[in-house]
Order: C-alpha cells, then structure tokens, then sequence
C-alpha cells in the first residue's frame, strides 16, 4: 500500500469553470474511493463558499463547525472543523455557512489555511472548488499538487473549460514574474503583441524564449507543472470521450501546457437519483456503470502502488 | 499581405502530436486525429479558435503530414530542424525495437544494403531484412528499376521455352529489380519467391498457388506469362506428386 514519492500527491483539487459539470460528485466520490478502497485517512474540503453542498452529497448535516469558524479565527487549528462522514477514514471540512464567500478571502487566511492543511493528519486531501475564476479559486487549483478539471461536452462548459485554463495560465505568470523579476520584460512583449505575432499563450512562452532564453527556459520548467488532469464527465457517445483528447491537444498548442487524460463518466439517471436520496453514488448504486468508470479514473490517479481492497456488500 | 497565424512556431512533429521518431502508422493516426479536431464544427477549438485559425491550422496540419509520411522530406525536415533523427528511415519502417535494431545493425546504409541484397548475399536474407526491403519499395513510390538493354538477353527472354527457376532469377537480376519489388508487386512472399526461383517445390504452397505466382512473377519481368506457367507446371507436375 505503500506509495512512492514520485507519485505521491497528497492534495488534489477539483475544478472547471462551469457549474453544474459534476466537481462535487468526482470530488466526493474520489474522496471515498481513496478512503474505502485504498484504505487511506482522506479530508474532503468544501471549497465551493457561497454554494456549498459537499455535504449533501455526502449525507451529512450541516456541521457546526465549517471552514469559516477557522478562517475566522473562532478555532485555531483546522483538524477541530473536520467532520465525519458515513464512510470510515473519509472527513469533511464542511463550506456550509454562507458568511464566507470565496472571493472575499483574504490573502492572509488563504496563506494560512493552505499552510494548515499538509499540518491535517491526513493522506490525501481533496479540494472541491466552485465554478468561476475567483483569483481564489484559481489559487487553490494552483497550489493543490494535482489539479482536475471536469468538463462536459458542451460548448458552455469547454468555453469555462478555456477561460478557467487561460486564467489559471495567466495567474501562474504573474507569480513566475515576480518571484523571477521579470514583469517588465513580459509586459514589453505584451505590449506590442501584435507586432510579436502572439495569439496564443503559446506564443508568448515561445517569444519570452526568444527574448531571453534561460528566463524562457526557467519560465517554461516552472509551467510545466501546471498540467491538470481532465475528466470528461456526461459522457452519451464515443465522440464525447474523443473530445478529452482534443481538448488535450488544444491546451498543447493554444496554452503550450500538457493535459493528462484521466477518464470519463457516462451519462447515468443514477447520479441524480443518488443525489435526491443525499447518499454518495458508489454506496447507493455500487453496481451502477459509473462505478466502473471511476474505477478506472481512480486507478490511473492512484498509480499502481496502491492496493485497492476490492469493495464488496 | 501576409497574416501571422496561430501557431506559426510549432514545429511538424507538434502540429500532428506525435513524437520525433513517431512511426508511419504513429504519423498518420496522428493526422486523422488533427484533422477531426482542428475541423471547423469541432466542439474542442470553441471560443479559442476563429474559422480563420481552424482553417490555417488545417493547412498546416496538410503541410506537416505531406514532409513526414515522405522518408526523404522527412529526413531533410529533420536536419533542417535539428530534430535528432536519421532514425526516421528506420522509425518509420518498424515498430518493434528488436526488429528495428536488426534491420539496422545489418543495412547501416539503405542504398548500399539493398544493392548487397540484389546480389543475393545471403547472411542479410534475413525476416527483418526482407521487411525493411519490402515496405522501402513501396515507400520508393514502387517505380520500376532502370536497366541497360541487352540484345542478347532481350533475344533470350523471346525465345525461352524451358523457363526454369533460375532463368526467373536471371531476368531478374538482368533487369535490375530486387526481390522486395517483386513482392510488392504481385503480393508473393519473399522467400516465395526465392522458393520459386530455387525450383524447391515442397517449400512451396499448394498447386493452384504456385501457378498464381509463376503467372504474376513471369508477367511482371516481361515473360508470356502462360507459355511460363505452362513450362513451369509441367516441370513441377513431374517431380511434385
């Protein structure tokens, strides 16, 4: 069960733009998957302030301790708002108290809830972030060590899908700058981007390579770990799970960034029938086609060093 | 005037998705997949891509797969670039390594290997080598061999009625065309062939094949086809039962 450093990732989030695409559902259900099957202690965290429902989904009340009672300061360590959930070894940082909204945030808080939770006691911990492109939002994603993005296939959501991805990129510089110095370079290029021929972020990365290239070189190593997973969810034909992969190529030549296929999910009645009954999918359907697809999601995330105990009634 | 596109600074090998010593099947399993995707109604290239970009990237894909699914264009690409590769001649003819390196261990230099195989060098008769021969023809675009004409053999080739194994061999090699041409031509397996210029019948499939082949091989070096394949039959007919 053990699992090697070079795959370890302990904090995975899940976002994508778009509401509705199914990051609670993918969230919740990886999240019981590593703490069920893979025998790992797990921390789910409601990041989706202001629309959080991770706890519905889970079947559990509204806690009364939620993220807002630390971010505020009421509790000083984060372990004390974790709450239990039906599944052994799954906690849940709840977002359920509507005096916290993601974009007021403040820098501070942010620091110090992200420096508190490699501090959890816990083996993996699982970002549930909401639609949008809040610089928080964007800055969780950034900072979790795996990001997944869900999507579905439909115009409205790839469009999130870009526009999440394009600011996430552009975010990412703007910490690359200052911490290399270099904004007045990038702003320079970006001034007379038409004349430097740059459509695409691609572009810029390949005109900043020119300019300089040990800055391009550094700037592109520093980019290069932002490659988020994708998971095409609502799957109803082969040609929505072909979509994963072009919007993989997509991302390679428009943002220069790689994109790692992680899986997708059929379209299934059993999501909201298991949503109305507030009981997670794997537990209420366990024989349902999704579990299969999870299946093979999880086992790719997982990587073949951890043993999955085979779950049975 | 000339407008600057999206993704001017891809190189080809980037435009198809593939990697530098992709194979042929790699290239054009990766063309068909640019294409789909870099298509106009494609749902992957919404609110990034205008029709304008969809169109110069389809352009450019055609452009990419044109230099690489060509050895020689591939090859000069490839040194244009600096894209480490003279593995493209062999990259694109195998897809197992152990046959790969076979292949190349044995014919370090394409030309000088498929001439020492005309001149039936045996110790290079060897599977990966006949690949390596066979699927380059075709690559070579499967035109026919030059030759210098020769009267006497030409008188020869008229009034042949024997038309022994080793007088296929010999036009053969009169006209100047390796094996792997003949096999790409009629289909017939190399050592078929070789079988069938030896005159080693048991090696050989059954009747009705063997007339196939003796009919196509004869008609593709020139020869009355059926006068061949009579000559041939009857010969065959007495010591094969």
């Amino acid at each position: 069960m053990s699992i090697t450093a070079k795959d370890y990732k302990k904090i995975w989030a899940v976002g994508g733009g778009k509401g509705g695409v199914g990051k609670t559902l993918i969230a919740a259900n990886l999240g019981i998957m590593l703490a069920r099957d893979a025998q790992k202690k797990v921390v789910l965290v409601d990041l989706d302030l202001g629309g959080a429902n991770l706890h519905t989904c889970l079947g559990v009340d509204i806690p009364k301790l939620t993220l807002s009672d630390f971010m505020q300061r009421d509790v000083d360590s984060l372990e004390s708002v974790v709450v239990e959930t039906p599944i052994k070894n799954l906690g849940l940082i709840s977002g359920a108290q509507d005096v916290l909204n993601i974009a007021n945030i403040k820098h501070m808080q942010k620091q110090r809830f992200l420096s508190k939770l490699s501090e959890l006691g816990a083996d993996y911990v699982i970002l549930d972030l909401g639609a949008g492109t809040s610089f928080n939002t964007l800055d969780f994603f950034l900072a979790s060590e795996l990001g997944i993005i869900t999507l579905v296939p439909e115009p409205t959501s790839i469009e999130n899908v870009y526009r999440f991805i394009k600011s996430a990129f552009y975010r990412k510089l703007k910490m690359i700058e200052s911490s290399m110095h270099i904004k007045k370079m990038v702003d320079n290029i970006m001034d007379q981007r038409v004349q430097n021929g740059i459509n695409t972020p691609a572009d810029l990365l390949a005109k900043i390579s020119d300019v300089d290239p040990v800055i391009g070189k550094r700037i592109k190593e520093e980019m290069s770990t932002f490659a988020p997973g994708l998971i095409i969810n609502m799957v109803r034909s082969q040609t929505d799970i072909e979509l994963g992969a072009a919007v993989s190529s997509v991302c390679r030549k428009y943002f220069g960034i790689e994109t790692e296929l992680l899986g997708y999910i059929e379209y299934d009645n059993s999501v909201w029938q298991s949503v109305r009954k507030k009981t997670p999918l794997l537990i209420e359907f366990p024989n349902s086609k999704l579990v299969s697809n999870f299946n093979k999601i999880f086992k790719r995330l997982a990587g073949p060093d951890v043993n999955i105990t085979e779950y049975s009634l | 005037m000339k407008q600057e596109n999206v993704n001017t600074k891809l190189n080809y090998y980037e435009v198809l998705d593939v990697k530098e010593n992709a194979t042929r099947k790699e290239i054009v399993d990766g063309y068909q997949k640019a294409k789909a995707v870099y298509s106009k109604d494609s749902m992957a290239l919404y609110s990034l891509y205008s029709d304008d970009d969809s169109n110069n990237m389809l352009n450019l894909i055609e452009e990419a797969y044109q230099v690489l699914i060509n050895p020689q264009r591939r090859d000069l690409y490839n040194k244009e670039h600096n894209i480490s590769g003279h593995r493209s001649v062999v990259n694109i003819f195998f897809d197992k390594p152990g046959e790969m390196k076979r292949a190349f261990i044995e014919t370090p230099n394409f030309k000088k290997a498929t001439s020492e195989y005309d001149s039936d060098h045996h110790e290079i008769n060897k599977p990966a080598f006949r690949a390596y021969v066979s699927i380059s023809k075709q690559e070579m675009g499967l035109s026919p061999p030059e030759y210098k004409d020769d009267d006497k053999m030409d008188e020869k080739i008229k009034t042949e009625e024997v038309f022994k194994g080793d007088f296929f061999a010999e036009i053969r090699k009169y006209k100047n065309i390796p094996l792997g041409y003949v096999s790409n031509r009629t289909k017939i397996a190399i050592y078929h062939i070789e079988a069938l210029e030896r005159e080693d019948y048991p090696s050989l499939p059954v009747r009705v094949y063997v007339m196939g082949f003796v009919k196509a091989y004869a008609k593709l070096l020139g020869l009355d086809a059926a006068k061949a394949c009579k000559a041939y039959m009857e010969r065959y007919d007495k010591v094969h039962v």
